[in-house]
């Protein structure tokens, strides 16, 4: 290019009064080009980092529980009902409740019917409008017994809940424990049905059987959820 | 959450509309100089290249469904498509000729004989180099192509502020028509960032695309993310620059209606900026947390901001542009029913889309919003003549306005509207092949 075109096209784009303005414009530019070219390039890299890989989590979970009793007499093939309130549980702040584990004891609990007198009773959690996992594989909503054992059933309340350490892949933590936050499980009533079928011993001197006292033992298991990752 | 109308398709329409109607109008003047004829081609196919581009961001979003925030597309649902291969593929096109603008209008800055090969060579390899570039890296690196944006724009501000200094110097009306075209150019090719530019100064668009990149499943290089810091940043500091300049402009000789636009986008910048500090924890949700969606105050205020900025104001600029810097021939009486037609319909599909947008959130009747647009019609119609010789009468060229600045036009058989048609309708061909093959290949969006 001749030097002719080189200073009129010099003189379109810049002149003595122009320079100093267009400078410090460009220097601007520049400036503001390499500031928020660094925050990029970090940005880059983490999102670079979010984005290509899913880090292994391990969830842990630490539990506490809570004891509710209640001790009914039944009359032989009597059934009654027994109700327990959760929402008299004060839960510690950060747990929620993950199952609920039910104990039905007669009053001869050796496990010995040496003179067949064990009576037969029979436990059921009733379905109703408590917020639990109902038709969780894992739940033993109903039982009976005639052989002085104590009668064991179970309702998962939480949904996953097992009490079981687990592994999970999630972008970031909030992800991973995203399972563990959610609220309302283990609101309401829990209703058991007892069911009760005296054992009496047909001779002279054998005492009479008509009735049981059977103690129900309702333990809501809580958890806490922590994450390390692996 | 408000459902807002996409306006692509809209964009679509009014950008080929006009494209195909410069580029008919320069084929039929058979006296434009030949600089007009070189920047009347280069609009108009940049206004065909993104016509194209946007009826294929369209078909993304109706057959796909594929557009998330910011008109952005998600990757995950289309990578390897035909339409987002030709999408990208046209973007690009009509960034390279965005790029060789200012080396040829206002002023044609190297007036060589070589210059129009330099133009459509340049464009072509670029082209060629950027498809096979984006077509063998699956589109990682796109948005490099905003680098070369870098000498243009120090052409553009440098110019803006050479003749709006001696404009108030020498008190030369005639300058201002240079500056205000100038900073026109500077809008029609970094408009949307402008709008960025209380954040860019903040340094917070990063996380936006940070958020983009999460939310589309994109894998982007660095240089692709450089590129799109290079395409802010460069439209922040123009913002910063043409404030600067109408500021200064207007205490020393008066407001004037390029000035109240400017300070307009200004304004809109900074309360964009001032909202997407606000929506940051929204911003950041993806990465931190879980993707949140914006509240639908922000979407709509970016859907009145900086898209309709892009998708329907641009269109509008350049016709502007083209009609008052006598780009094409409005003298002649055989091109001014078309150029009616062209800017009734224009207005109107702006008014149209506008009502539309402002029905999709305000609970107005539909006979209520008929009504309106009765009255825009009725307006546009009865003043159609004072709105048209208002663009044309007053129109004059470059060349004709400073004649002590232009350069000698130096006569090109060879730049005709004909040659670029040929050449730039063939770059489309070649984008519509390549991306069908690629795609029937189905080697892209792995």
């Amino acid at each position: 290019m001749s030097a002719d075109v080189d200073n009129t096209m010099r003189n379109l784009l810049v002149t003595r009064e122009s320079r100093a303005p267009t400078v410090v414009a460009l220097l601007v530019t520049a400036v503001m080009m390499g500031v928020t070219m660094v925050d990029f390039v970090g940005d880059l890299q983490a999102t670079d980092a979010f984005t290509s890989t899913t880090p292994d989590w391990a969830i842990t979970f630490d539990t506490q529980t809570h004891v509710m009793q209640a001790v009914e007499t039944l009359q032989d093939d009597e059934t009654k009902n027994v109700e327990f309130d959760l929402t008299e549980v004060e839960v510690p702040t950060g747990f929620k409740i993950g199952r609920i584990d039910v104990a039905i004891l007669s009053e001869e609990q050796d496990g010995d019917d040496d003179w067949n007198q064990c009576d037969s009773i029979a436990g059921d959690i009733n379905r109703n409008d408590f917020t639990a996992q109902w038709d969780d594989p894992s739940n033993n909503l109903s039982g009976q017994d005639s052989s002085c054992l104590p009668i064991e059933l179970r309702l998962r309340v939480y949904p996953g809940f097992t009490g079981d350490s687990i592994a999970v892949s999630a972008k970031n933590e909030f992800q991973a424990m995203q399972d563990w936050t959610s609220t309302g499980w283990g609101e309401g009533q829990i209703s058991i049905d007892l069911d009760l079928d005296v054992n009496t011993l047909l001779g002279l001197n054998t005492p009479t059987d008509t009735d049981e006292e059977i103690t129900v033992e309702v333990t809501v298991v809580m958890f806490s959820a922590s994450i390390q990752q692996v | 959450m408000v459902e807002i109308q996409s306006m692509v398709p809209i964009a679509a329409v009014v950008d080929l509309v006009l494209g195909i109607a410069t580029l008919s109008i320069l084929a039929r003047s058979k006296g434009t100089s030949t600089n007009n004829r070189i920047v009347g081609c280069v609009l108009g196919w940049i206004l065909v290249f993104l016509g194209l581009s946007y009826i294929m961001t369209s078909v993304l979003e109706f057959r796909y469904g594929a557009l998330s925030d910011f008109s952005a597309v998600n990757r995950d649902k289309v990578g390897g498509t035909f339409a987002f291969t030709a999408k990208n593929l046209l973007l690009s096109s009509a960034y390279m000729l965005m790029v060789l603008l200012p080396f040829f209008f206002p002023f044609r800055l190297i007036n060589r004989d070589w210059d129009v090969w330099f133009l459509l060579g340049g464009v072509c390899v670029a082209i060629a180099v950027l498809t096979a570039m984006h077509l063998m890296t699956d589109f990682q690196h796109f948005e490099i192509e905003n680098f070369l944006f870098i000498p243009g724009y120090v052409i553009l501000i440098s110019m803006y502020i050479r003749f709006i200094t001696t404009e108030v110097r020498d008190s030369d009306a005639r300058l201002r028509k240079i500056s205000v075209v100038v900073g026109l150019l500077l809008i029609g090719i970094h408009g949307e960032t402008m709008t960025y530019w209380l954040s860019q100064v903040l340094s917070i668009n990063d996380l936006f695309f940070q958020r983009q990149s999460i939310q589309s499943g994109l894998s982007i290089s660095g240089a692709a993310w450089g590129g799109i810091n290079t395409r802010l940043t460069l439209g922040a500091t123009a913002m910063l620059v043409l404030f600067a300049g109408e500021a200064w402009r207007s205490l020393k000789v008066g407001l004037s209606s390029f000035g109240v636009l400017t300070f307009v986008m200004f304004i809109i910048g900074f309360i964009a900026g001032l909202a997407d500090v606000a929506v940051l924890d929204v911003v950041r949700s993806c990465y931190e947390t879980q993707c949140e969606a914006f509240p639908a105050a922000y979407s709509i205020w970016y859907d009145f901001t900086s898209e309709a900025l892009v998708y329907l104001y641009t269109p509008i600029l350049f016709m502007f542009i083209l009609l008052h810097y006598d780009i094409v021939d409005t003298k002649r009486d055989e091109n001014r029913w078309l150029i009616r037609i062209i800017v009734i319909l224009m207005l109107l599909i702006v008014s149209s889309t506008i009502l539309e947008l402002i029905q999709s959130f305000l609970p107005i009747p539909d006979m209520i919003s008929s009504a309106a647009l009765a009255i825009v019609v009725g307006i546009f119609i009865g003043w159609e003549e004072r709105i048209v010789n208002s663009l044309i009468d007053d129109s004059e060229s470059i060349q004709e306005t400073v004649p002590d600045f232009a350069r000698p036009d130096l006569e090109h058989q060879i730049a005709s509207p004909r040659l670029f048609n040929l050449v730039f309708g063939g770059v489309t061909m070649f984008i519509m092949i390549v991306s069908m093959l690629f795609t029937g290949l189905g080697v892209l969006g792995g």
